[in-house]
């Protein structure tokens, strides 16, 4: 019950302040451009698949190369909405009123991760409308772009928990969105230099790195291990950041 | 006579932040019907007591039972009887007065049917309902301040915790929220922290002085009102006598020279003394000018306490 009370205060605030809404107009605005870019590409390949009797549909075609780079985008975006989330209370000095209430640490930081999913669900939806927009003149894979919507908000959810965590770290939002991109942009380019070793490291280096976990879903296979792994990537920081909120109480 | 339950009772309270002992061995009650004055510098542990009474900090030792609940075993039943105004007011500045009360309701357990009249009771209370729907960000400082008091108390608490509840304000607002804090003490328990002798003076049933995160004194206010205990008294003499004149008076226990003719007279408080110095005075001639009676006043006590320790300190 309080877990909806300040997840619905938090959306309501995030709502409020123009951050929100600059971030998700801009990440809407680059993802759009790269998705007509991507879309104006197929049609010029598209003649040519046909003579050759096949190739990728629609859907294959654009669902990798469009959530792949929505994924990059959003990869900027996520900090700048997570940034606030605790580190922002402690800035106004508001943290006294959620801890002196009757409500767990868990809960404060459940409601916050609630109220910061239905921020991160709207992003989902804004990148979902543009594959959708082709319905009305094309048919889709259905399955296929339901699945890459899936990995999209596993993928945004657990950048958004990490965001979460490195949130109650500090006092100053903009350490905390510097550090998230930070941590973000280190395991992609970890999983990069992993693939140029090759074998084993490209695994092992890939592993930690959700866009690597994201692949399976944009090419229409579900792979329950990288849903696990979101899940679990998500409920440790989530845990983490429970734990933080606690200590402050310990440590003051 | 049955014995009721403090609403606030803690017991040997202490905080450490790394080596530092914040606050030592603090012992606290509060009853119903009373406002509990908590005096301190700044830096003397206030603000560490009263997060710990409101469970925002976690004692390193120490137990605190709130209206008969323990806080650290049951917290959430045990804060639901408590509201806090932390030093700064937690206050969201892009939230409506309105808007703000009635989350801080829901915060504290208030039903939803009960949250609006909840917060239009405490807006009245406060005197906020000309402003229940602006921004708080755009609100004066005396507003917020009572803003915070409001959130404090908007789900009826039966113990309120207030941190300096009057810093930054102007003669005018204090005297408002004064008045508010003495309306809620009278059905509510109140422990306020101030470094502001004054207030507490104007306010407080009983007083605590803290220093060094230790509580130095703690007693009725009613101590440093009454008149009928005069343990000291200062006289001024135009022609003072040596000290074995004095000393013969029934009654007096010391002699203290401030000045030229200017005496501190320690006394017997149950016997008549300043009555038969005056005596002694005219018979022989001493010239008496004046004579004040020294009541122990909360200034010199706070004065006295607090720098003995830190000229102890310092030797």
């Amino acid at each position: 019950m309080t877990i909806l009370t300040i997840a619905g205060r938090e959306l309501a605030g995030l709502f409020r302040s123009p951050t929100a809404w600059v971030v998700l107009a801009g990440a809407q605005l680059v993802t759009g451009f790269i998705f007509l870019l991507h879309l104006e590409s197929y049609l010029q390949v598209q003649p040519k698949l046909i003579g050759s009797g096949g190739g990728p549909g629609v859907t294959a075609f654009l669902a990798p190369r469009l959530y792949g780079a929505a994924a990059m985008i959003h990869l900027f975006a996520i900090p700048l909405l997570t940034m606030q989330l605790i580190a922002g209370e402690r800035r106004q000095g508001t943290l006294p009123l959620l801890l002196g209430a009757p409500v767990s640490t868990l809960e404060i930081i459940l409601g916050k991760f609630l109220g910061l999913l239905g921020i991160l669900l709207a992003m989902v939806a804004l990148t979902a409308l543009m594959p959708l927009s082709l319905t009305l003149f094309t048919d889709l894979d259905g399955g296929a772009l339901a699945l890459a919507i899936t990995g999209h908000f596993l993928f945004v959810t657990g950048a958004g928990a990490l965001g979460l965590w490195l949130s109650t770290l500090t006092r100053e939002p903009t350490i905390a969105a510097t550090a998230t991109l930070g941590i973000l942009l280190a395991l992609l380019l970890l999983g990069e230099w992993g693939g140029t070793l090759g074998s084993p490291w490209s695994g092992l280096l890939g592993w930690p790195a959700p866009a690597t976990h994201l692949d399976p879903f944009l090419t229409g296979l579900f792979d329950s291990a990288a849903a696990v792994f979101f899940i679990l990537f998500a409920g440790l920081f989530v845990t983490l950041a429970v734990r933080r909120l606690d200590n402050d109480r310990l440590q003051g | 006579m049955p014995e009721t339950t403090p609403l606030i009772d803690a017991t040997g309270l202490c905080r450490d932040y790394g080596a530092l002992r914040a606050v030592d061995d603090v012992d606290l009650r509060l009853e119903r019907g009373e406002i509990v004055g908590l005096l301190g510098q700044n830096g003397a542990g206030k603000t560490s007591t009263m997060d710990m009474l409101c469970g925002v900090l976690a004692p390193t030792a120490g137990a605190i039972a709130i209206d008969g609940v323990d806080l650290l075993e049951s917290p959430r039943t045990a804060k639901r009887a408590l509201g806090y105004l932390a030093e700064h007011p937690p206050l969201y500045p892009d939230m409506s007065v309105r808007g703000y009360l009635a989350f801080a309701a829901a915060l504290h357990g208030v039903p939803r049917a009960g949250r609006g009249d909840a917060s239009d009771r405490v807006m009245s209370l406060c005197g906020l309902k000309d402003v229940a729907h602006r921004l708080i960000g755009n609100l004066s400082k005396g507003y917020r301040q009572r803003v915070g008091i409001a959130q404090a108390i908007v789900h009826d608490p039966a113990a309120i915790v207030l941190d300096e509840p009057t810093v930054g304000l102007d003669p005018i607002q204090i005297r408002a929220i004064r008045g508010l804090i003495a309306d809620l003490g009278r059905e509510h328990g109140i422990i306020l922290s101030t470094h502001i002798l004054p207030e507490v003076q104007a306010l407080c049933s009983r007083v605590a002085i803290m220093h060094h995160g230790r509580i130095l004194h703690g007693g009725p206010m009613s101590a440093f009102t009454d008149d009928t205990a005069v343990d000291r008294i200062t006289v001024t003499l135009r022609r003072a006598p040596v000290d074995s004149e004095l000393h013969a008076i029934e009654g007096i226990t010391g002699v203290e020279h401030l000045a030229p003719g200017r005496l501190r007279l320690t006394l017997d408080p149950t016997r008549d003394v300043p009555e038969r110095v005056a005596e002694a005075a005219v018979h022989a001639g001493w010239g008496l000018l004046e004579m004040t009676p020294d009541r122990a006043s909360l200034e010199q006590l706070f004065v006295e306490l607090t720098t003995a320790d830190t000229a102890e300190a310092s030797a």
